[in-house]
């Protein structure tokens, strides 16, 4: 069975009302009833005492002169008196004198008078009444009246209560049905219009307001706390929106950024390519009129020699290294700009070997100096076989070029790992330089020193960017006449490729 | 309340034969002047019967008194219809203002003449004297079956003007004589 709460509020009012009704239909029944007993008794008790009065008048004679059968004669005449039951007559000793009893009559009769009176018990009304004859006391009579005319009158009243009952629960219902509309029918539109609103998520739909009672202001309340929801989905839809318009003008200003990135990247790119392809036509194109004065001037030289005196031969010699000077000059220039479009080609590197075979070929060339590599076990390097090289070349010939006039030139090759990287570095002896002009040490056509080195200021140069494009980076560092030591990072290569690839 | 005379009376109503004749015969005139205050209470006397307001009702005994001292105790401070009761023992000549008259057993031989001198005055006449009634008294007591009882005459009492109560009448044996009926 349901619980009262979980019912739905047209039930529950219907229970209400007819619940109400009923009690307030049973409470006047009962009350009437009472009254209705009560006025019953009354009359009962004053139908029997006048029916007791009669016949006590009635048998003054009989009790004076003793003759009961006279008594009973004259009891008998409550033969027609359906409204009692029994009778009797006690002389003044309080003996029984005449009774009278209908047939239907059960019970014994009292064997002495009581108070006079009345008395109530549940089957009849008992009364006991003085016979006085001149005024003096002569006996007394017992009336019997049973209460089946109570009890008559209560069960007709019952009937008649329960048909009221019965019609007064009937038209409660009907009743009822009418009035309950004004309460379930705004609460049912209240309920349907939320649920209307939660299916379809629509703010804008309002329940219609009927009435100025607590569902009515229910119903306002309702349409308020809707337009306070329909307010904050606005204000959040416009945020959101908000946020996403920002997103795109970020995204857009993102992808224009990138735009000009790569415009400016592939405009410095072209300048870049623009530039060296100039540099190599310059340079390539610098060597035919070069090649044609150094040509011609030897051709001077062995054709006309014999007439030249000292001096103009002194001054040819001077052009011819002049243009042999500067034909090395072009070649490095070639060699640096060939350097931006050349592809690396990365493999494990022994550095110490490939040096010690550079330092051969140097003590060739110079066999008049004698020149010392004193190299420690190095990490082997990922590098680019050729280019490394080419690294190691400069490097180990700048040493013997910058060396002092005098003495044994020793060299110094070290490196260790560190990390990812691998750290080398080449220390000598030589004339050093000042740490002023350490900045300028990797630039193209710087020179520290004088006319007393020959070179091109190309070399530390090429280093520079062979490491650059490595990833890795180059220092220098060193006094004048302390000599100097270069470094450079290169990344380090795993032993088991070395084993592979070693270098010839 | 109850009152020890007609207490008495009560008992006496069942008294039996065990007893001695003396006292069956006393008990019996107990009841019998317990019946003779109960007449008087039953019955109604005309106005014209009273000399003045204050006057009493008389019951007189005609005769040898039968009832010694008890019809005196039965009567003895009662009163009916606000008149005070007496007992008297007159002789012949003096029953003029005598309401009830009771006629002794010993006036029998004079029935007649004392009925004559009653006359039609409004007197309740009372005797135990065998045919009484019929012979002219209005309440003649007899025996039934040891119970005392009485034989009425009411046309003669109307006669008398006196009013009978209906109980009385019903308590009585009804001797229909005088002008409206023939005598047994």
């Amino acid at each position: 069975m349901r619980r009262l709460r979980d019912l739905p509020i047209r039930t529950k009012l219907t229970v209400a009302i007819i619940v109400t009704s009923t009690v307030a239909l049973t409470l006047a029944a009962i009350v009437l009833a009472a009254f209705d007993m009560a006025v019953i008794r009354r009359a009962m008790i004053r139908d029997t005492t006048v029916m007791a009065d009669v016949i006590a008048r009635n048998t003054e004679a009989a009790l004076a002169f003793g003759d009961p059968d006279a008594a009973r004669k004259t009891l008998g005449s409550l033969e027609s008196e359906v409204h009692v039951s029994a009778a009797c007559l006690y002389d003044t000793d309080g003996k029984l004198f005449a009774e009278y009893a209908r047939p239907d009559h059960v019970g014994t009769f009292p064997a002495k008078p009581g108070t006079d009176g009345h008395l109530f018990d549940s089957q009849k009304l008992a009364l006991f009444r003085p016979i006085t004859l001149n005024k003096k006391r002569i006996g007394t009579i017992y009336l019997e009246a049973p209460m089946k005319r109570l009890h008559d009158r209560l069960r007709d009243l019952a009937f008649i209560g329960m048909l009221v009952l019965a019609g007064a629960f009937l038209v409660a219902l009907a009743l009822s049905r009418r009035m309950q509309a004004p309460i379930a029918v705004p609460l049912l539109a209240l309920t349907n219009t939320s649920r209307a609103i939660t299916r379809r998520g629509d703010f804008t739909i309002r329940a219609t307001r009927v009435g100025d009672d607590e569902i009515g202001e229910l119903t306002s309340a309702f349409n308020q706390m809707l337009d306070v929801l329909a307010e904050r989905e606005r204000a959040l839809r416009e945020e959101i929106a908000e946020r996403q318009n920002a997103e795109a003008q970020v995204a857009e200003l993102n992808e224009r950024l990138e735009a000009r990135v790569r415009e400016r990247t592939a405009q410095l790119e072209r300048a870049n390519q623009e530039m060296e392809s100039f540099s190599y036509t310059v340079s390539h194109d610098l060597r035919a009129p070069l090649r044609a004065v150094d040509g011609y001037s030897r051709l001077l030289e062995e054709d006309h020699g014999h007439v030249l005196d000292d001096d103009a031969k002194r001054l040819l010699a001077v052009v011819r290294d002049e243009a042999r000077r500067m034909g090395v000059l072009i070649d490095d220039l070639l060699a640096f700009s060939r350097l931006s479009g050349q592809t690396l080609r990365p493999s494990p590197l022994n550095l110490g070997t490939m040096a010690e075979d550079i330092v051969r070929e140097l003590r060739r060339s110079q066999p008049e100096r004698k020149i010392d590599l004193k190299s420690t076990e190095l990490p082997p390097a990922l590098a680019d076989g050729a280019t490394m090289r080419q690294v190691l070349v400069n490097l180990l010939s700048n040493a013997v070029k910058y060396a002092k006039a005098e003495g044994e030139i020793r060299i110094e090759l070290g490196g260790r790992t560190d990390g990812d990287m691998n750290a080398y570095w080449v220390r000598d002896e030589g004339v050093g330089f000042d740490m002023r002009y350490v900045d300028k040490i990797f630039g193209v056509f710087q020179r520290l020193h004088g006319d007393e080195f020959e070179g091109t200021g190309v070399g530390l140069a090429i280093v520079d960017r062979i490491v650059a494009k490595h990833g890795g980076e180059v220092r220098a560092e060193g006094a004048p006449g302390k000599g100097a030591c270069f470094h450079f990072t290169l990344p380090a290569a795993t032993s088991q490729l070395l084993e592979l690839e070693e270098y010839p | 309340m109850v009152t020890p005379r007609i207490a008495f009376f009560a008992i006496a109503l069942t008294v039996t034969g065990t007893l001695s004749a003396q006292t069956v015969a006393d008990a019996e005139y107990r009841i019998k002047a317990v019946f003779l205050f109960n007449f008087v209470q039953f019955v109604e006397w005309p106005p014209n019967a009273f000399a003045n307001e204050n006057a009493p009702l008389a019951l007189c005994v005609l005769g040898t008194d039968p009832f010694g001292e008890s019809l005196d105790q039965v009567v003895a401070g009662e009163s009916v219809q606000n008149r005070r009761l007496v007992v008297r023992r007159p002789n012949i000549t003096e029953i003029d203002d005598c309401h009830l008259l009771f006629v002794s057993k010993s006036e029998q031989p004079r029935l007649g003449e004392v009925l004559q001198h009653v006359g039609s005055a409004p007197v309740l006449t009372v005797s135990d004297i065998d045919g009484f009634v019929t012979r002219g008294g209005t309440i003649g007591f007899y025996l039934d079956r040891k119970r005392v009882r009485f034989e009425i005459s009411p046309s003669r009492a109307q006669t008398r003007g006196l009013k009978m109560s209906s109980q009385l009448l019903g308590l009585g044996k009804i001797h229909h004589s005088g002008p409206k009926g023939g005598g047994p």
